[in-house]
């Protein structure tokens, strides 16, 4: 199955092509505030690298977030245009969803952790057994002091919030506490490619006039999606 | 520390000193109205930091110009901006705390998500050219960063 999917909810431009034989192509740019100007031609670049045609997709995908504010804009507009002009389907992942997969810790609660700045971060816990991964409650953006009261069993961590906050959660938390290693801290479209594939085995498609990056705003601290 | 600057050429060059202290990172909120200087100094500030004076101008419209110099510079004007949430809608936060230095114009109309720490620079015009130029360091980073002018 071939899908083009793209997360730009951070500074790293993570841009991924499967084909028919299975195979998934991935690429990561740091793209910070250049990503206006570094999208198409990046997207075109892998299309030309693995000789994908846009025609030739059936599907594209795309992370939605929480993240940087522009980036994600630009990524789900990007994404939206290129499947109106192709006649596509698209498929809007949230990028917490994308990051959990990175790693496949079976015992263990999974909670990707993305820096939100002023001491607050976007979060999410789930739990993967016997292959099956299930997302355990909303959203989160939430104070980092706040953060630590959730947490009441063996965690593992990944994402850039780890970056700032690894030596703290290691105080507070000590045994409970896991860290992924550092290159599995980012979001990477390699993933959204597979958590698109189940989407179009379920045919659950997006409408492509709905789609909308899922911010999540500091007064109305949760969402439901 | 209050000075008061005799006409717009001491205000540039009063912005010139500041310049000279910062880093990346650092805030700075302008308060003043229409005509007190504040796009004068931030003139000032951007030579200062190796920008072209010529490409200074308040980006009232467009809320946000990014200007090329020895550090990269942010100045934003939330003159037209209503609600302090609106300015979420450019991503404040990945400009505030990230590898530049920030200006930001208008800042009492963002005032709730202004940061818990920056230099607040209040401005007021005495006559047609001298401005009284008022700085707090609100945060122990900004009060330093006042002794050093």
């Amino acid at each position: 199955m071939k899908i083009l999917a793209i997360d730009t909810s951070s500074n790293n431009l993570s841009i991924a092509i499967s084909d028919d034989k299975g195979r998934v192509f991935e690429k990561n740019i740091y793209s910070e505030k250049k990503l206006s100007s570094l999208i198409i031609p990046s997207i075109n670049l892998m299309l030309k690298k693995t000789k994908t045609s846009l025609r030739s997709l059936d599907a594209l995908a795309v992370g939605l977030g929480p993240g940087s504010f522009t980036g994600l804009r630009i990524g789900v507009a990007t994404i939206k245009a290129l499947a109106l002009g192709a006649a596509k389907p698209v498929i809007g992942i949230p990028s917490l969803d994308i990051l959990a997969r990175n790693v496949k810790a079976d015992n263990l609660q999974i909670c990707p952790l993305l820096d939100a700045k002023r001491d607050r971060v976007y979060t999410c816990f789930y739990q993967n057994r016997n292959k099956h991964f299930k997302k355990l409650n909303d959203y989160l953006l939430i104070e980092i002091k706040d953060f630590f009261k959730k947490i009441k069993t063996r965690t593992v961590f990944l994402g850039d919030g780890l970056n700032i906050y690894k030596d703290l959660i290691k105080d507070k938390l000590g045994r409970k506490a896991y860290f992924a290693e550092d290159k599995l801290w980012r979001v990477r479209a390699g993933n959204l490619v597979i958590l698109a594939k189940e989407r179009i085995k379920n045919k659950k498609f997006d409408n492509p006039d709905k789609i909308v990056p899922l911010y999540l705003y500091p007064k109305e601290c949760q969402i439901k999606k | 520390m209050q000075i008061i600057t005799k006409n717009s050429q001491g205000t540039i060059d009063f912005g010139k000193k500041i310049a000279k202290v910062l880093k990346k990172g650092d805030i700075i909120a302008f308060i003043g109205n229409l005509g007190a200087g504040k796009t004068t100094l931030i003139k000032g500030i951007a030579q200062g930091l190796g920008v072209r004076q010529n490409l200074v101008s308040s980006p009232s419209f467009v809320l946000l110009k990014t200007y090329n110099g020895k550090l990269p510079v942010y100045h934003f004007d939330f003159y037209r901006i209503k609600k302090a949430k609106d300015s979420y809608a450019i991503g404040l936060d990945e400009f505030l705390f990230s590898d530049g230095v920030s200006l930001i114009e208008w800042a009492d109309r963002i005032k709730k998500i202004l940061p818990q720490k920056y230099l607040r620079v209040g401005l007021k015009s005495i006559n047609e050219n001298q401005r009284k130029i008022i700085l707090t360091g609100i945060g122990k980073r900004y009060k330093d960063l006042i002794k050093k002018l």
